[in-house]
């Protein structure tokens, strides 16, 4: 199921980035400043291939694509496996350090609010979440950076200092990383975390008034045991399946804010190369986001069938039935 | 409303500056070494490259130099060696900071006066009487970045083998031919002619411009790539190992200026190129000496980190994370710049004018028949509260411009026309025109009893460094004259590419109005896309194969601009570009509004940078023509 997913995506993503009228040459003869003569232009066209038909170019992409050689960027003239591979991992770690971020802040926050509903502490955090979902990311990236400088005197944006840009790791270097890191986390985390909590808090309401958690209660099961053993259970559910969106959507999502906090990771990269139709980095980009909802949706399936009983019995009975 | 909202805006912006300004910053660009070395010889470098000397690295600096090195002097004073010049820079590939502070040309514009040529790599030149042969005399033991000598080869390499090898260029550029391609050949290792089949009047000041074109192909470094020089089956197989498909990708990806491995000529070459960040050093064999004999530049190091976005661009020039800005602040971004402890500023001039170029050429018959009517334009242009702009968009800094382009071709008593505020008038010359019907919502009817509309089409950041500029403009035209226009903001490729294929009714875009004869398109169509008219440039740019032929003063134009690019004599060149200027004038084929000042702002120790008299220019490559080499920081 999962190859002819992708070969479709491939398909449709390549297409749209070449729907825009207009290609990589006439975007870097807009960008020259000066009157750039139209031979130029279509000399560069001819270099690149972008005289061909879009079909020409995509069969071009995809065959070496699969061989795992992603092509040029036109824009750094470099394999786009160089250009991005330098970013990746950092966009790994900040992709991932939100995902945490995210779960611990809001899983938490969300059960307190359902079990204390209409409390005042319920009152303070649906008012934060909803500031949370409200507030701009990118405005929010201004404020804390501003703060983060006049505070604490941290660097303004990226993150590293620009002594350890070009360092190798060391601790130095990951105490430097996660100074700088917190701005990001929070920026990031903060809609999917106020997000995360409503849910969090809509779905426990809708298990904790259930017959059967009367029930349990009734016949003096623990609070604490009774709680976290059925209905968060339960609630966690329509969370986990959720992550399937969340990673391609950190890494995609993110872009808008890396340009404002000037961070090292794929997302201004990937933003500039749909701009500027650099076909084979936009291309890898969209393709790299495909597989990773794609693998998203896999392990969040895995995770339901772990976490919740009733997928795994009602998926045998059916096999046997 | 629209001013309240700025005024709002600048008190927030006030407000914001004032907490700024009480962060301050113990960091700054400074790291200053001991001065000047007192070397054994006639020159004196950096100790950073004396140590390198000492240690056996390096030949010492009177043997770097060539036998007479360039003598700059110092705007202010002389200088003192050390630090590091952090300047932000936008694009990904981390090259126009390079670039503007150090492009090198055979010649280059006169600091003091950019409308002058002084030597630079060449000492001296002879030009012969026809305009058609150009001799330049490098100066005596140049060197690359790499310590190999640049001579005269290296220039006929760039055109002989560059330029004009079909397999590497379908067609050499324009801007380097006239009337068809020069013969370039090195006489010898210090002389290089080159001789047109026609005068080229402007090629001087198109080496000031973009000279740095020919210095971009160090013969032996780039022979490497090219199968002229090298066994093609070599190349290929650098090719194949660094990614590429053909070996022009590989020669198109040595020339991009981000690569560090290529020997240049300029004042810092790059050491490290990071994605986010590029470190610069000096280069040990750099051409100029103050008038004191200390080798430039003096400040050892540059760094120019990747940031896209002005926010932080103005944040960093705030804390001192960033020593100087020309580029990318503009006047409304003064007030909050202002309150930084870390920084001074000043302003240069921006001889930029925002303009309105309407396309007579359009496939829309009824606007092509409007436009052509001067009443309209001249509606267009009186129409509009030029002072209003200034005050909401520049802060009151700025002035009311017409059609007609500064130095060195102004026609200063004609300056003024068209630019004084009379909405009156303007309407009466457009119910004069026949378009005094209008609509239930208050709007003009067209010719053809449907109502009168088009698209401004713009494309923040090419051309248009103040979009906002052009809503107020629309929004006069609206609102005053009764004329429906709406602005459309599109990504530059994408605008661009309407603009050649003749789709766009206007375009809002900046004209250049220093040496405007250097990129004429803003007057002349004479490109592809000519802004004017997209099919009569076309018609120029092909040789009359293409697009529709101009007739009148339009035609009148062209043949001037040819006969403008043909002759070498300066006077001669001066008193067409009047007689050129005066038929724009009379015509006012494309409307102009303000200019406004360039922001720049630098750390507060950088010394020897020029002031109000500056120009911020493409075409000057500003800040370069004003010799970064020469700036320093005090103690």
């Amino acid at each position: 199921m999962m190859l002819p997913t992708l070969i479709i995506i491939s398909v449709i993503s390549f297409f749209i980035i070449s729907l825009p009228p207009g290609d990589f040459a006439n975007t870097w003869a807009a960008r020259l400043g000066y009157d750039v003569d139209e031979q130029q232009v279509v000399e560069m066209r001819a270099r690149l291939g972008l005289d061909k038909p879009v079909y020409v170019q995509y069969w071009k992409w995809i065959s070496r694509f699969v061989r795992g050689d992603f092509g040029i960027s036109y824009e750094y003239m470099k394999p786009v496996g160089e250009v991005i591979g330098d970013r990746i991992f950092l966009t790994v770690v900040v992709s991932l350090s939100t995902l945490v971020f995210i779960y611990l802040v809001s899983i938490p926050l969300g059960i307190y609010s359902a079990i204390k509903q209409y409390s005042f502490g319920d009152y303070l955090l649906t008012f934060l979440g909803f500031l949370g979902l409200a507030i701009p990311n990118f405005s929010l990236a201004l404020i804390l950076m501003y703060f983060g400088y006049s505070w604490f005197g941290f660097n303004v944006g990226g993150l590293f200092s620009a002594d350890f840009i070009s360092a190798s790791w060391s601790w130095a270097r990951l105490l430097d990383l996660l100074t700088h890191l917190w701005v990001p986390l929070i920026v990031l985390g903060t809609a999917g975390t106020a997000g995360l909590i409503r849910v969090m808090r809509a779905n426990l309401l809708d298990e904790l008034h259930k017959p059967y958690v009367e029930t349990a209660r009734a016949k003096g099961v623990p609070k604490w045991k009774l709680l976290f053993k059925y209905p968060v259970r339960v609630a966690l559910n329509p969370i986990v399946s959720q992550a399937a969106y969340i990673l391609p959507a950190l890494i995609s999502g993110a872009a808008i804010v890396s340009v404002v906090l000037n961070l090292p990771t794929t997302g201004p990269v990937y933003l500039e190369a749909l701009r500027a139709t650099d076909m084979y980095l936009a291309g890898t980009f969209l393709m790299f986001l495909s597989i990773l909802t794609i693998i998203g949706t896999l392990l969040s399936d895995i995770l339901l069938v772990w976490l919740d009983p009733r997928i795994r019995i009602e998926g045998k009975a059916i096999e046997g039935g | 409303m629209k001013r309240f909202t700025a005024i709002v805006l600048v008190l927030i912006v006030a407000l914001c500056a004032s907490a700024f300004a009480r962060g301050g910053t113990e960091e700054s660009g400074v790291e200053t070494t001991e001065s000047a070395s007192a070397g054994s010889g006639a020159y004196n470098e950096s100790s950073m490259l004396d140590a390198r000397v000492r240690a056996g690295e390096l030949p010492p600096v009177d043997e770097r130099l060539p036998a007479d090195p360039m003598r700059v002097q110092p705007y202010d004073r002389i200088g003192r060696y050390g630090g590091t010049i952090r300047i932000a820079d936008n694009s990904v590939n981390g090259v126009w900071v390079g670039r503007r502070n150090g492009d090198e040309g055979l010649v280059a514009w006169d600091p003091k006066d950019p409308t002058n040529i002084i030597p630079n790599i060449a000492s001296s030149w002879e030009v012969s009487s026809d305009g058609r042969t150009f001799i330049f005399f490098l100066r005596k033991g140049l060197k690359w970045s790499d310590g190999v000598p640049m001579t005269a080869h290296d220039v006929a390499y760039w055109w002989n083998d560059y330029e004009m090898n079909p397999d590497i260029k379908a067609n050499p550029s324009s801007v380097w031919t006239a009337g068809g391609p020069p013969t370039v050949t090195a006489i010898d290792d210090t002389t290089v002619q080159f001789t047109f089949p026609k005068p080229h009047g402007l090629f001087l000041a198109m080496i000031a411009f973009r000279g740095v074109e020919m210095m971009n192909h160090p013969k032996h470094y780039m022979s490497q790539f090219n199968p002229r020089y090298t066994p093609l089956a070599e190349v290929e197989a650098t090719t194949k190992n660094r990614g590429f498909e053909n070996w022009k990708d590989l020669y198109a990806a040595e020339l991009l200026n981000s690569n560090a491995n290529r020997p240049r000529m300029m004042p810092w070459i790059i050491v490290d190129a990071e994605a986010t960040l590029i470190r610069w050093e000096r280069n040990p064999y750099y051409f100029k000496v103050d008038t004191e004999g200390n080798q430039l530049p003096y400040i050892d190091r540059m760094e120019t980190p990747i940031i896209s976005d002005k926010e932080i661009i103005a944040l960093k020039l705030q804390t001192g994370e960033l020593d100087f800005d020309a580029q990318r602040m503009t006047v409304a971004d003064f007030p909050v710049l202002k309150g930084s402890p870390n920084l001074k500023l000043t302003t240069w001039s921006l001889p930029l004018g925002t303009i309105v170029h309407l396309n007579y050429t359009t496939e829309n018959l009824v606007l092509r028949e409007v436009f052509s009517d001067k009443r309209f334009r001249e509606a267009l242009s009186i129409g509009v509260d030029r002072s209003d702009i200034i005050e909401n968009q520049f802060l009151g800094i700025g002035e009311a411009v017409n059609i007609l382009p500064a130095d060195p071709y102004g026609i200063p008593e004609l300056d003024d026309d068209y630019t004084e505020y009379d909405p009156k008038r303007a309407n009466q010359l457009l119910d004069e025109m026949g378009l005094d019907e209008r609509d239930a919502d208050g709007f003009r009817i067209g010719p053809d009893d449907k109502r009168l509309t088009f698209i401004l089409g713009i494309a923040p950041g090419i051309g248009s460094r103040e979009p906002a500029v052009f809503e107020i403009i629309t929004e006069y035209w609206r609102n005053q004259l009764g004329l429906y226009v709406r602005t459309r903001l599109e990504d530059g490729g994408i605008w661009r590419n309407r603009q050649i294929q003749n789709e766009q009714d206007a375009i809002g875009y900046s004209m250049a109005r220093y040496q405007w004869v250097l990129a004429p398109n803003a007057l002349i169509p004479v490109f592809n896309g000519g802004w004017t008219a997209p099919l009569w440039g076309a018609w120029y740019a092909s040789g009359g194969t293409q697009g529709i032929e101009p007739t009148g003063d339009v035609r009148q134009m062209q043949i001037l601009y040819d006969e403008l690019k043909s002759t070498a004599d300066l006077e001669e060149q001066a008193s067409i570009g009047d007689q050129i200027l005066r038929l724009v004038h009379k015509n006012l084929y494309s409307i102009a509004y303000v200019t406004s000042r360039a922001v720049v702002a630098m750390n507060v120790k950088l010394q020897n940078v020029a002031g109000e008299e500056a120009i911020m220019d493409w075409r000057l490559m500003s800040p370069k023509y004003l010799q970064p080499e020469q700036w320093y920081y005090a103690e």
